[in-house]
């Protein structure tokens, strides 16, 4: 029955045991496994919760109070749960720019159900923020939940369906639970996916060589195998470090007190790995267009993998342009991080316009350098994606217009008139 | 396997005519410049990021809007990876809590079982709950009754409803003290500066009717009087009254209700830093063993006849 010739152990060896892979990946291509094992103990100690968890507003943060006080271990599982998302996130944007400095966006189909993944973590790790009920969880859903209302002509209507009455409430919580609980199995399928897409071509590389004959290959197991615990034990001993030692590190107080839709808190910041989004998202004067660019914030990535093919398949790590390039964006994503978490004043308001258009500005810029830096045109994509790329772009470039600052706008305008 | 990667790669790279040795000179750019040029380039990266951080620096009093005096912090002594709370502190905590908060403020999700082996013994803890009277009912008549409490109720609240607790405070609730230490921005430094920071209002600052003026709060004017003098209670322990060392005691007795698991999980870190301390070095020489063909080996790509 476990013999190499059953069908199913074939494919199961052919994917994780004798799975070719390149000798020369580094450090960077580990993150992989240590998101799928952030997956697993998400699911885990999310498990564990719900087993004591009631989903209902009058109960909801005496429950989660009840598992800090009298559950067995129970703020440790918070902690792992907590704190577990927050590397989860770490991990995933490590994981992004890793593909995005060594080329690997190339493999299309992975690197789109990588930006769904990447989607359903964002919409599961939102979904499960609300689920305390104290007041971040409460003004975090009602904030967020509004911005949908920005949507022209169903918006009022869709926000209304979501909360499902006429503010957030009873039905909004125990939904945000069914589905905050369901995500992480549909993360698994497209984790599933998104692995078995990857080898179908087979891992890329820091050099950017395909290797057909295989010599520069070795077995999944033993070397990457034994890696991959290695890492997984230095992952876990710091999910364990924070769980135990800075279990509430991430948790805002406004959270250890219980919602109350009567009084706002002082400041509503959002969780870190949500800050460069807020940063996008408060670079509009208008709500619609924060909501705009925030979502294009998102596809604008789904452009890479449109990159001409050339006979040369690396990213930016041989190019010196590319590599600044690179280093002026992730500069430019750890400030506005920071940004995001700073109050909603100059200079900080200024700042996020320039942010934003760096950011947007980074992957015509990046692509332009990189289709320079091939020696031979080959433009194999259809005219179906150049299409996709143009549309995405004069849209953002229109957003962005259309959201500068009045003195900046004068400016351009003044430019362009003489 | 090798089919499908010769068919994904189109071009073949390594039929081209470019050589592996060139790529290989190109990998790290920094290797081929001069001492200078590495020198120019770290001096020009510090006052870089030494400027940015100067102006970042600069910014920060500029941004001084609210005007409130920020908490020193402290150095508590449960802080840090093998530190416990001082249970001899809870203790007198409690008695604080118990003689002086608990006239205005409820604790809803504590207990008198939560005390027992924490600060009192079990025998303790039971007299302690006797003294406070407990509405239960109904009776087999279907008449409520007061009895003396027993372990599982709850600490007693000092107002029936919120209104009354408004009403009798001038307009302001007196918080639930349950979590407070985890919902204030700086924690336990702020409550004890609270309680032991009571002061007269700068001169020209108007303080309403009851209020009392104190630094720490935001805005300054405080529904809570002063609560804590020295010698305003005795210890049981004979430990000197001071108003700081109340302040203190009940500081700590908040911390430890508010984060009553904290040092089974700090056991439980030890536990696990010890068992992962072990086991991690093994698996990277383990790692390292698998890996050193690999690394010592050598690959030449020649240019086929
Ligand atoms: C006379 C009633 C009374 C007593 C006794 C009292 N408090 Fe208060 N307390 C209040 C009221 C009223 C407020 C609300 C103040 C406000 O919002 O202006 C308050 C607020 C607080 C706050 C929250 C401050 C904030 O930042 O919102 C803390 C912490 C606090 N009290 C701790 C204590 C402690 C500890 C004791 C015992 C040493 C104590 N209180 C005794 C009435 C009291
Ligand atoms: C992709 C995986 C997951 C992520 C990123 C995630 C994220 C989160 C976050 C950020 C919170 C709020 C934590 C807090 O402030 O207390 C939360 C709470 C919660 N999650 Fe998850 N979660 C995941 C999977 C799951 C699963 C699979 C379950 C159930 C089987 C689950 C059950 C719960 C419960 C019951 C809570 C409320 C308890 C609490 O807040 O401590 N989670 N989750």
């Amino acid at each position: 029955m476990f013999s190499r010739k059953n069908k199913w152990v074939k494919f199961l060896n052919n994917s994780v045991w004798d799975y070719k892979v390149p000798i020369n990946i580094n450090n960077w291509w580990y993150f992989g496994s240590l998101l799928g094992l952030m997956l697993v103990c998400q699911i885990i100690s999310g498990f564990f919760l719900s087993t004591h968890y009631v989903a209902h507003v009058d109960y909801a943060f005496d429950s989660i109070v009840h598992i800090n006080r009298d559950v067995n271990y129970g703020a440790l599982i918070r902690g792992f749960h907590i704190n577990g998302a927050s590397m989860f996130f770490f991990f995933m944007y490590i994981h992004i720019g890793r593909g995005i400095y060594y080329g690997c966006y190339r493999q299309a189909g992975v690197w789109y159900t990588g930006i769904v993944l990447m989607l359903l973590l964002m919409a599961t790790s939102f979904l499960g923020y609300v689920l305390p009920w104290g007041q971040m969880s409460y003004w975090a859903s009602v904030v967020i939940t509004s911005l949908l209302s920005t949507i022209p002509y169903i918006g009022p209507s869709l926000v209304e369906w979501i909360w499902g009455g006429y503010a957030v409430g009873q039905a909004t919580l125990t939904r945000f639970y069914s589905l905050h609980f369901i995500l992480p199995f549909i993360m698994v399928i497209v984790v599933i996916i998104h692995v078995g897409l990857l080898h179908e071509t087979g891992s890329s590389n820091p050099l950017g060589l395909y290797d057909p004959s295989g010599v520069g290959m070795r077995s999944f197991h033993p070397l990457y195998s034994c890696n991959d615990l290695f890492f997984c034990l230095v992952a876990m001993g710091y999910l364990i470090k924070l769980s135990a030692f800075h279990t509430w590190a991430f948790v805002p107080c406004e959270n250890w007190i219980k919602a109350d839709p009567m009084t706002t808190p002082k400041h509503i910041t959002p969780e870190w790995y949500f800050l460069w989004v807020y940063t996008i998202l408060r670079s509009a004067p208008t709500k619609g267009g924060g909501v705009a660019l925030m979502v294009l914030s998102i596809l604008v990535l789904a452009i890479l993998p449109l990159v001409p093919m050339t006979h040369w398949q690396g990213g930016t790590q041989f190019s010196p342009v590319g590599k600044m390039l690179f280093a002026l964006w992730v500069s430019n994503w750890l400030i506005m991080t920071w940004v995001g978490s700073q109050p909603a004043t100059w200079p900080f308001m200024e700042e996020t316009v320039y942010s934003t258009v760096i950011y947007f500005a980074f992957f015509p810029v990046f692509l332009l350098n990189l289709a320079l830096k091939a020696s031979k045109f080959q433009l194999d994509r259809s005219l179906y994606y150049k299409l996709w790329i143009l549309i995405l772009y004069v849209s953002i470039m229109i957003t962005i217009f259309y959201n500068l600052p009045e003195s900046i706008k004068w400016t351009i305008e003044d430019f362009l008139a003489n | 396997m090798s089919a499908l990667l010769a068919k994904a790669s189109r071009q073949g790279f390594l039929q081209a005519k470019t050589s592996i040795s060139s790529q290989g000179a190109c990998i790290s750019t920094g290797r081929r410049f001069s001492r200078k040029k590495i020198a120019l380039a770290v001096a020009g990266g510090v006052l870089g990021v030494g400027s940015v951080g100067v102006g970042m620096a600069l910014l920060r009093p500029a941004n001084a809007q609210e005007l409130i005096l920020h908490p020193p912090h402290y150095r508590w002594d449960f802080k840090g990876y093998f530190a416990a709370y001082d249970k001899a502190s809870v203790r007198r905590g409690y008695q604080v809590y118990k003689q002086v908060c608990a006239a205005c403020h409820t604790m809803e999700a504590l207990c008198y079982r939560h005390l027992v082996d924490v600060c009192y013994s079990e025998r303790e803890a039971k007299r302690e709950a006797e003294e406070a009277m407990v509405w239960d009912g109904p009776n087999d008549a279907g008449q409520m009754f007061q009895r003396p409490g027993k372990l599982s109720d709850p600490f007693p609240k000092p107002y029936d409803n919120v209104e009354a607790a408004k009403a009798a405070n001038n307009g302001a609730y007196p918080p639930d003290l349950g979590h407070v230490v985890l919902a204030r921005e700086e924690a336990e430094s702020y409550i004890f500066a609270l309680l032991t920071g009571y002061c007269d209002p700068p001169a020209g600052y108007e303080l309403a009717d009851g209020m009392a003026y104190n630094p720490y709060f935001a805005g300054g004017a405080i529904s809570m009087a002063q609560a804590l003098y020295n010698e305003i209670i005795e210890y049981e322990d004979g430990t000197p009254a001071t108003q700081s060392q109340l302040a203190k005691d009940v500081v700590t007795f908040l911390s430890w209700a508010s984060d009553p698991d904290l040092e089974q999980r700090k056991k439980f870190g030890i536990k696990a830093g010890v068992v992962l301390f072990l086991m991690t070095p093994v698996a990277f020489y383990y790692k390292r063993f698998k890996f050193h063909t690999l690394y010592t080996q050598q690959i030449f790509w020649k240019k086929g006849k």
